[in-house]
């Protein structure tokens, strides 16, 4: 039996939130580029319905709280909410123009200031103003001046960046002052009603703006209903995009149709569906039956792209995922602590014998990762780990033996200090139980590390106490796992600073390197986005050198579809597939 | 009849076929000799040689039960010699990944190409263990409870029986849903799973040895015992115990059976034994995927358990019919 | 008799509320619900804090029971760790796995009957044998494997040979479905086929063998033997003597056993991937919330007290030497 095997879903609760939504490679600092759609791949015609299947279940459409925060959640939010830049194929935000006609940063502190579209409302008619920008900063500030209904703390998943946001301000359409929000009783009443066009100052410079008002919430909704437990229904989310939530089944389905009020090019498709499985391997037989005509699992291995390989009439393809899994190193083990320690056991593990033996089974091309701010699709991605590309047993047993480690005869080293002196030197490598690719990985993992004299013993446990116990108190010394990456790499300041500034908290690690500090907080600083991924690429240099993590690999994504549908673009950011699925269609022909 | 009624309805279908508990007894009533320090061992030693020959005899000329014994023992030995003697052990990792049958692996092998028959035949062996264990502990429990509160009865009886309504009020897989969280995931868990499905699985036992001492209390042997000055303890253990034994032998037999369809149900949602540790159930939950494409990866784990599980409920039905002394004979 | 039932209903109520506190004490202690949004940094302390005072984390024990219990007893069974009303969502999984219960519970009996009678009159012949290995096949079989093999080697291929979609594997419904309960039924029948059938397969052969055990043993009886001894023909023994007899017993049997097809449902749901009571269970115990724990298990307990106390019911009708103390 799987219990969601979402991965992404248990680690983008802390990659995700490290970057809201919208993910990809920021090039460039204004972006007033193409259009929201990305290419076309065909004539479609006006019309029809398509069934997406989806494995996790919502609680809740509020996606900008923690309790709701969810990866399918956004694959429906895509068309519902309006988003500002969207993540296109290419990993690149691109701005969406049909709602903010420009959007530029720049001077000195920060301010990005949007242009909306004058003729962009919700579906109830309330036009879409600088009173949703300012909202939902206010709600996801952290700020507790800020209140939600009755009095009760704003729920949010994320405020980093809404917590260096100064003020918001919308224009005055009588081309009076800047209408600030000011007092308190303004929120009730609605902040800048009446203004299109909306100025964000920065206390300190955020280098990833674009990721900030991903989902816009509707704010004289949440007024009424509440942020934080207000958003339960459809009737709540409330449309401003291409389509409307026409009903949703509880564990069953989300119906989306068009929103006959939107203002810009309406969407092909009547009816775009989503079916949900609590069981992912469900989606091939459904696909096959016709109940469902795009599938993107969640699990990738032979046994779904086997089955899926022989279902007709179907498109499958596999997309570099933005997740990588790698092995976190515990410094805190008086073994891990020590340099040689880590770099043997890095020179040690083959990854390619990984790959081939799990993800390389489904996906070809998939090679042993060289950073960990960027994977491979991206284009700032730069190859920092090539000297561990190639596995090299001799060297990782000549470092071990550069620190005094004697070679046992069952072939394992021995420590000359500390709590193992005199035993066999042994690891135990954890993660997240009930994964089997992850299993395997260990497995093999073990067997590599038997083969340069170091003994590892396996531990699994639940998503729950692994990421909520042993991870975040240290009790561990290898653990796998699986980041996100996204197009904004300022979320991965929090994991590798120093553990000992408070600021860092997800450095679980206990590493800690005041030059590497300096980097990271440079590249998430930095004004320019090529400013960024110099400053992180260096960051990431330097982690090689300490040897902080291990990357193994990026994991691939799946996708199969109907050929009966045209311009549907996989599309491996968290925006998911459905990120151009007003473009969706029939194919004419 | 509240002990009628008290009876765990596996037992009624599977040990009973009078629906008066005078059948359960396997052994017939007797009075021992009076003054006899030898009451002990009444129960099986002297008359019981003679009385095995007869269990064992009825038990061989049952067709079903001699295959389910065969079965059951040429699976042990087929899973002990391969832990030792097989080429493959079922952490081996080759580079042969998904490959079908052959020769060099009969069962094929898995997408990380470890050998399936080893994988097979370590989760065979790692469930009989589960399940002896499980047996063990249940019966012993069960039989202890049992006892105390069908000779006692009284308040005491009723304390124990409503302990066991607890138990049973909550269906069995929920329970043990929720302990199995408590149980650290490691893949040196078995005792820990095996421990706690046996704490859900004594139950049935317990209400069986209470039905039974119920009604030999009220014997005449019982109260010859105790006229001649017995403890409580020797009455129990030495007098009764060994005539209930019949029935708690078949439901140890049955609860070896259930605790493998138990812990591998649970290994199927994910809550019993963990990779790399390997069970029949956790076989088949990473096999089902693959059940059209690779179908080794499904079949192999689904037909062996199976077949273990049959056998063994094979041996407890053979066992039933020859400890019971009204067998049923084919009617005109 | 009245007073007998009665008592036995409040030691069950007692009982009951004994079993919500053992588990409400084992899932309370086996972990924080939160863990994982502790974790994360990014969420600022003050949400977690919010959200921590809206699931009592911080009282201690015997309080968060007692919030729990005072508002149980009035039908409001609190909210879920994401702060949904369980109420709702218990009663909509409830009704989705009684679609597959009844309706399993009903065929098997009728089945176990069936099939119970037959082998026990041809006892001994070949049909005897085919039935009581098949029984014990059944009987074996755990319950995912055999909604495993229907799903794969039965659905599937019938699919594919008759090309069109006969068995749906997945789901209790189309999630697209509408129209009048007449005009859906075919769908909620290609739905449920296959995971009633698989209930079914699993619960009807233990009542099978007990009832042919319970028809051989009546058809020995001596007043059975009378009355063939008297020249009543057989077909009239059989219909009045036998029957009467040995079919009623097995309804204590049957009801007894309403906890394991609670069980073998919470599987069958798992392996179709019903959105039912059993797998909304599953991911609540994963999740460690404790309002969604505690709901199933006084849905499911009721349940199982109130077929124990049917089955007492039966049998004291049935056997006249009953006497309850």
């Amino acid at each position: 039996m799987r219990p969601s095997r979402r991965l992404v879903g248990v680690v983008a609760a802390i990659g995700l939130a490290a970057i809201t939504l919208a993910a990809c490679s920021s090039n460039s600092s204004s972006s007033s580029t193409t259009s929201s759609g990305g290419s076309t791949t065909g004539s479609v015609r006006t019309g029809g319905t398509l069934t997406m299947g989806l494995d996790e279940n919502l609680a809740g459409f509020n996606i900008n709280t923690s309790a709701a925060s969810e990866y399918v959640l956004q694959e429906i939010l895509d068309q519902v909410w309006p988003q500002p830049f969207i993540v296109n194929a290419a990993l690149k935000p691109v701005l969406n123009t049909q709602l903010i006609t420009s959007a530029t940063s720049g001077g000195s502190p920060q301010a990005v200031t949007y242009v909306i579209n004058p003729k962009a409302a919700w579906q109830d008619g309330t036009p879409i103003t600088a009173d949703d920008f300012i909202y939902n900063w206010q709600a996801q500030s952290g700020n507790s001046a800020y209140t939600d209904i009755g009095g009760a703390t704003y729920d949010a998943a994320s405020s980093s960046g809404y917590n260096q946001i100064a003020t918001v301000t919308g224009s005055n359409p009588t081309g009076g002052a800047a209408c600030d929000p000011g007092s308190a009783a303004d929120r009730n009443v609605g902040m800048c009603p009446n203004g299109r066009t909306v100025t964000v100052k920065y206390t300190t410079p955020f280098a990833d703006w674009q990721s900030l008002f991903g989902n816009l919430v509707p704010a004289h909704i949440a007024r009424t209903v509440g942020w934080n437990t207000g958003f339960s229904s459809p009737a709540q989310a409330i449309s401003g995009s291409w389509y409307e939530i026409q009903s949703y089944t509880a564990n069953q389905s989300v119906v989306l149709v068009r929103n006959p009020s939107y203002w810009g090019t309406p969407g092909k498709l009547d009816k775009i569906v989503f079916q949900f499985f609590s069981d992912d391997t469900q989606e091939v037989p459904a696909l096959q039956n016709n109940e469902v005509q795009l599938i993107n699992p969640a699990t990738v291995n032979t046994a779904i792209t086997q089955s899926a390989a022989q279902v007709p009439n179907t498109t499958k393809v596999t997309v570099p995922g933005l997740e990588f899994e790698h092995l976190d190193f515990n410094e805190a083990d008086p073994y891990l602590a020590k340099l040689p320690v880590r770099q043997a056991i890095a020179y040690g593990t083959n990854r390619q014998e990984i790959i081939s033996h799990t993800v390389g089974e489904v996906a070809s091309g998939i090679v042993p990762l060289g950073n960990r701010m960027f994977v491979a699709s991206q284009p700032q991605y730069v190859n920092n780990g090539s000297q561990y590309v190639s596995v090299n047993p001799s060297k990782a047993e000549s470092l071990l033996s550069g620190l005094g480690f004697k070679k046992a005869s069952d072939g394992y080293f021995q420590p000359n200090y500390g709590p193992q002196s005199g035993q066999d030197l042994t690891f135990t490598i954890q993660s997240t139980s009930g994964n089997s690719t992850r299993a395997q990985t260990e497995q093999l993992f073990q067997a590599q590390m038997k083969a340069i004299g170091i003994k590892i013993n396996i531990q699994n446990y639940d998503a729950n106490t692994f990421f909520g116990t042993n991870l975040p108190n240290g009790t561990y010394q290898i653990a796998e796992f699986a980041w996100v990456s996204t197009p904004f790499p300022s979320g991965n300041q929090s994991i590798y600073c120093s553990y000992t500034s408070s600021s860092c908290g997800q450095n679980w690690l206990h590493y800690a390197n005041p030059a590497e500090d300096k980097l990271l907080a440079a590249g998430s600083s930095a004004t320019s986005a090529s400013q960024e991924t110099t400053d992180f690429n260096q960051a990431d240099k330097l982690l090689w050198n300490d040897m902080a993590t291990l990357p193994l690999y990026q994991k691939p994504q799946y996708f199969a579809w109907s050929n009966k549908y045209g311009n549907v673009i996989p599309n491996a950011s968290t925006t998911g597939v459905p990120w151009n699925a007003n473009l969706w269609g029939l194919k004419a022909s | 009849m509240t002990e009628t009624s008290d009876l765990s309805p596996r037992q009624q279908r599977l040990r009973r076929v009078s629906t008066s508990e005078v059948g359960m007894h396997t052994l017939p009533e007797a009075v021992p000799p009076a003054g006899s320090d030898d009451e002990a061992q009444y129960g099986m030693a002297g008359d019981a040689r003679g009385q095995l020959a007869t269990v064992a005899r009825r038990f061989i000329h049952s067709p079903m039960a001699v295959i389910g014994l065969c079965t059951f023992f040429g699976l042990a030995v087929a899973a002990i010699l391969t832990e030792m003697f097989w080429t493959y052990s079922y952490t081996s990792i080759t580079n042969t990944l998904n490959a079908p049958p052959s020769l060099a692996h009969p069962m094929g092998t898995n997408s990380i190409g470890g050998d399936v028959f080893a994988q097979a035949m370590h989760g065979t062996l790692q469930d009989i263990e589960i399940a002896l264990v499980v047996a063990v502990l249940a019966t012993f429990i069960g039989a202890t409870v049992g006892a105390i509160a069908g000779f006692y009865r009284g308040t005491t009886d009723t304390a124990l029986m409503r302990f066991v309504d607890l138990i049973l009020v909550i269906p069995v897989l929920a329970i043990l849903i929720v302990l199995a969280h408590i149980v650290a995931k490691q893949a040196s868990n078995w005792l820990w799973l095996a421990i706690i499905i046996g704490a859900v699985s004594w139950t049935y036992v317990a209400r069986l040895v209470r039905a039974d001492f119920l009604s030999l209390r009220e014997r005449d042997f019982v109260e010859a015992s105790r006229a001649l000055g017995a403890s409580n303890r020797r009455i129990i253990v030495r007098h009764m115990l060994p005539n209930a034994l019949g029935p708690i032998i078949v439901n140890a037999t049955i609860t070896v059976a259930l605790s493998i369809v138990l812990e591998s149900t649970l290994s199927y949602i994910g809550l019993g034994i963990q990779p790399p540790n390997v069970s029949l159930g956790l076989l088949v939950d990473q096999g089902q995927d693959s059940a059209t494409t690779e179908w080794w990866l499904f079949v192999f784990p689904v037909v062996i358990l199976v077949v273990l599980i049959l056998s063994i409920f094979f041996i407890g039905d053979g066992l039933r019919e020859a400890l019971d002394p009204k067998k049923n004979r084919v009617r005109a | 008799m009245l007073a007998y039932i009665l008592r036995r209903l409040v030691i069950s109520i007692f009982v009951l509320f004994l079993a919500t506190i053992l588990v409400f004490l084992l899932v309370a202690e086996s972990g924080d619900p939160l863990a994982l949004l502790r974790a994360n940094p990014k969420i600022p302390h003050r949400v977690i804090l919010a959200r921590e005072n809206l699931l009592h984390l911080n009282d201690p024990l015997y309080q968060r029971y007692w919030i729990w219990f005072s508002h149980a007893i009035h039908g409001d069974f609190g909210n879920t760790v994401a702060g949904q009303a369980v109420r709702p969502q218990l009663v909509s999984h409830l009704l989705v796995t009684l679609r597959m219960v009844i309706l399993a519970t009903l065929i098997s009996i009728v089945l176990a009957l069936a099939v119970g009678v037959y082998a026990a009159l041809r006892q001994g012949k070949v049909a005897d044998h085919v039935a009581t290995v098949t029984n014990f096949l059944f009987l074996a079989a755990p319950v995912f494997v055999v909604g495993l093999l229907l799903k794969e080697f039965v659905a599937i291929p019938i699919n594919e040979h008759l090309n069109r979609i006969v068995f749906y594997t997945n789901g209790e419904q189309s999630p697209t479905l509408s129209g009048s309960f007449f005009s859906r039924l075919p769908d909620y029948a290609a739905h449920t086929a296959l995971p009633t059938i698989t209930l079914i397969l699993v619960s009807y052969s233990s009542w099978a063998i007990y009832q042919r055990a319970s028809i051989l043993e009546t058809l020995d009886s001596d007043h059975v033997r009378l009355a063939r001894a008297k020249g009543i023909s057989p077909r009239r023994v059989l219909m009045r003597h036998v029957f009467r007899n040995a079919l009623i017993p097995v309804t204590t049997v049957i009801a007894l056993d309403f906890a394991a097809i609670l069980g073998g449902a919470l599987i069958t749901e798992i392996v179709f991937g019903w959105q039912g009571l059993g797998i909304w269970f599953l991911n609540g115990v994963n999740g460690l919330d404790i309002n969604i724990t505690l709901a199933y298990l006084l849905v499911t307990a009721t349940f199982v007290i109130l077929f124990n106390l049917l089955a007492d019911i039966i049998y004291a009708f049935l056997d006249p030497r009953i006497r309850y103390d």
